[in-house]
C-alpha cells in the first residue's frame, strides 16, 4: 500500500485531466482566498504602515545587507523551525503538521500532473512520502487536538466542541484521513467504500482550500512577515516599545544595579517557565 | 487601568491564566487566546505582562499621569535574572531600567526548611505570637497536615478530558465537591457560626491544655476535608470565618 500510487490506480475510473484541473483549481482558490483575506482584513496595510511607523520611530539604521540577514534569519528560526513557539509539545505538533502539509501537497501534485496512470511508474520514494506526509499531519493534528489545545488542556473542554476557528485545523487532518482511508481501501479492493471515502476526501480538501478567507490558512503567509517586521524592530531599536537592554551588554553591567549579578551566570536557569502553565 | 491582550500575539500559551492572583485571565473560549474576564477586579500588578513569553499583555497607565502617546513596557529575562522596564512619554523622552530579580540560579536556593531546628517552647510562648492562629503557635504539638488530620491530598483539577472523562474518582469527587460547594445556612450576626463547621470532620482531640479563650477556640474551619477543592471563594469563605 505505501509504495503504490493511490491517483494512477484512481486513473482507471477518473481521467488524470479531471484530477489535473481539480488541483489547479485548488492552487487557485489559494491563491485567491489569501488575496481576499490580506485586502479585507487590511494585513498588507497594516503591515506596510507598522513598517513605516517603525522606521520613523528608529534609533538606528538597518541597511539592506542587515535585512537580507534578517529575512534569512526569520526563515530559518521562525519558519522552518517554528521559534516563535514557547511550548516545546505545541512546536512539535506544528512542526509535524507544517513539514506533513508541505510533503503531501508537493507528493499529490507531483503523482498528479508527473505520473498520472499506470503507464508512468511512480518512483517509490515519491509514493512514501505522500503516505508519510499525510500520516505526519494526522499524528500533529490529533495530537494537538485532543492533547495540547488550550480549551482541551486547560479548561478540560470536550474535543468534539467545534467553533469556526477550528476550520483550518479539523479540515486539514480530516483531508489527510480521509485521503489515507481512500488509498488504503482503492488498495485492499472495496470500490464502494473507497468511492465514499474518496468523496469525503475531496469535499473536505475543498473546504480547507475554498475556506481561506474563514479561516486561519493564511497564518503560513502573515505570520511570517509579523515575525520578520518583529526582528526588523529589534534591530532598529523600536523593539514595539519593549526594553532592549539586557545583562550580557557591556554597558549595561556599569550600571549600579547590575553589582548584585556580577558574579552570576550569565544563564539563570528557567523560573516559572520550569513548569507548563497547567494550574486553571 | 485593567490589562488587556494583544489578540493576535497571544498563541494561547495560559501562563497569564497561571499566574494572575485575581484569576481574571482566562482562555477565550471561542478564538483561544487570553483575555481578562473582569477588568474591574484587575490590580494592575503586571504579574501576567511580565509573565506573558509573547510580550502580548499589556496595561494602559491613566490618563492623568500617562496621556496618550505613552508606553510602559517590560520584560522579565528569566535566563539573565533581570526585568527591564522601558517608559516612553509623550514627548518622547524615555526612561530605561534594568534590575536583578534572582542573584542565584533559579532553583538552587530553596531554603531546606527540613533542616531547620524547631522552634523551642520559649518562641511559641513568645507574645509575638499572640495574635497568630494557634496552629502556628503549635500549641497542639507538631505542625498540622494534611496527613496528620487524616487526609489525603488529591488532585482537585483536570488538565486534560480524557482524565475527566475516564475517571470514575472523578465524578465522585465534582459530586462532593458540588454537596459543599452548596450554600450552608447562615449563622446569626456574631453568633460566631462557623461556614459548613458541621460538615467538616474533627480534628484529633488536643492533649495540650489550653491557655487562654482564644486557643482553646477549635479552628477546623481552616482545614478541609478529603477531596475538596480548594478554591479562592472556599479558601476566603475559611479565613472569613476563622
Amino acid at each position: 500500500m505505501f509504495t503504490s500510487n493511490p491517483f494512477a490506480e484512481l486513473s482507471a475510473s477518473v481521467s488524470p485531466a479531471i484530477m489535473q484541473a481539480y488541483v489547479i483549481v485548488m492552487a487557485v482558490l489559494v491563491v485567491a482566498g489569501t488575496l481576499f483575506d490580506v485586502i479585507h482584513k487590511h494585513s498588507a496595510q497594516y503591515f506596510f504602515e507598522n513598517m513605516r511607523a517603525g522606521k520613523a520611530k528608529a534609533k538606528k539604521s538597518v541597511g539592506g545587507g542587515k535585512k537580507i540577514g534578517i529575512a534569512v534569519q526569520t526563515a530559518v528560526v521562525d519558519v522552518a523551525m517554528s521559534g516563535e513557539f514557547c511550548n516545546q509539545r505545541r512546536r512539535v505538533a506544528h512542526l509535524l503538521g507544517m513539514y506533513g502539509f508541505v510533503i503531501f501537497v508537493v507528493t499529490t501534485a507531483i503523482m498528479v500532473f508527473g505520473y498520472p496512470t499506470p503507464a508512468t511508474p511512480t518512483p517509490q520514494i515519491v509514493a512514501v512520502l505522500w503516505y508519510i506526509g499525510a500520516l505526519m499531519v494526522c499524528v500533529g493534528g490529533y495530537w494537538f487536538w485532543f492533547f495540547i489545545r488550550v480549551d482541551v488542556a486547560a479548561e478540560g473542554q470536550s474535543p468534539l466542541r467545534l467553533m469556526r476557528a477550528d476550520l483550518f485545523i479539523i479540515t486539514l487532518v480530516l483531508s489527510c484521513t480521509f485521503g489515507l482511508i481512500w488509498a488504503w481501501l482503492q488498495t485492499a479492493g472495496s470500490p464502494v467504500w473507497a468511492t465514499i471515502f474518496l468523496g469525503l476526501f475531496l469535499i473536505d480538501t475543498t473546504i480547507l482550500f475554498a475556506g481561506i478567507p474563514w479561516s486561519k490558512f493564511s497564518h503560513m503567509f502573515f505570520k511570517p512577515a509579523a515575525a520578520f517586521e518583529k526582528r526588523v524592530g529589534k534591530a532598529n531599536g523600536t523593539a514595539q516599545n519593549l526594553p532592549t537592554q539586557t545583562r550580557d551588554d557591556p554597558e549595561q553591567q556599569k550600571r549600579h544595579s547590575m553589582e548584585l549579578l556580577v558574579k552570576a551566570p550569565m544563564n539563570m536557569g528557567l523560573g516559572i517557565k520550569r513548569e507548563a502553565p497547567r494550574h486553571y | 487601568m485593567p490589562t488587556f491582550v494583544y489578540m493576535t500575539r497571544c498563541d494561547g500559551c495560559g501562563h497569564c491564566v497561571d499566574i494572575c492572583p485575581s484569576d481574571i485571565m482566562h482562555i477565550d473560549p471561542t478564538y483561544r487566546r487570553a483575555y481578562n474576564i473582569e477588568p474591574n477586579m484587575c490590580w494592575e500588578c503586571y504579574s501576567c505582562v511580565k509573565a506573558c513569553p509573547q510580550h502580548a499583555i499589556d496595561v494602559r497607565g491613566y490618563a492623568d499621569f500617562a496621556p496618550l502617546g505613552h508606553s510602559v513596557r517590560v520584560d522579565r529575562d528569566e535566563e539573565k535574572g533581570t526585568i527591564a522596564w522601558r517608559i516612553k512619554f509623550r514627548n518622547g523622552a524615555e526612561k530605561n531600567f534594568l534590575s536583578p530579580i534572582t542573584t542565584k540560579p533559579w532553583g538552587t536556593a530553596i531554603p531546606k526548611l527540613a533542616d531547620v531546628p524547631a522552634p523551642s517552647k520559649d518562641m511559641r510562648d513568645s507574645e509575638l505570637l499572640y495574635n497568630e492562629p494557634k496552629y502556628i503557635r503549635m500549641d497542639e504539638g507538631g505542625l498540622h497536615t494534611l496527613e496528620s488530620n487524616g487526609h489525603k491530598m488529591k488532585k482537585g483539577v483536570y488538565y486534560c478530558w480524557l482524565t475527566k472523562r475516564s475517571s470514575k474518582t472523578a465524578s465522585i469527587f465534582w459530586s462532593a465537591a458540588r454537596a459543599l460547594a452548596a450554600p450552608a445556612p447562615r449563622g446569626k450576626p456574631g453568633s460566631g457560626a462557623r461556614t459548613r463547621k458541621s460538615s467538616l470532620p474533627r480534628r484529633p482531640t488536643s492533649t495540650a491544655p489550653a491557655r487562654s479563650p482564644r486557643a482553646s477556640t477549635p479552628s477546623t474551619a481552616t482545614w478541609a476535608p478529603a477531596g475538596a477543592r480548594i478554591t479562592r471563594r472556599t479558601m476566603s469563605a475559611t479565613h472569613a470565618s476563622t
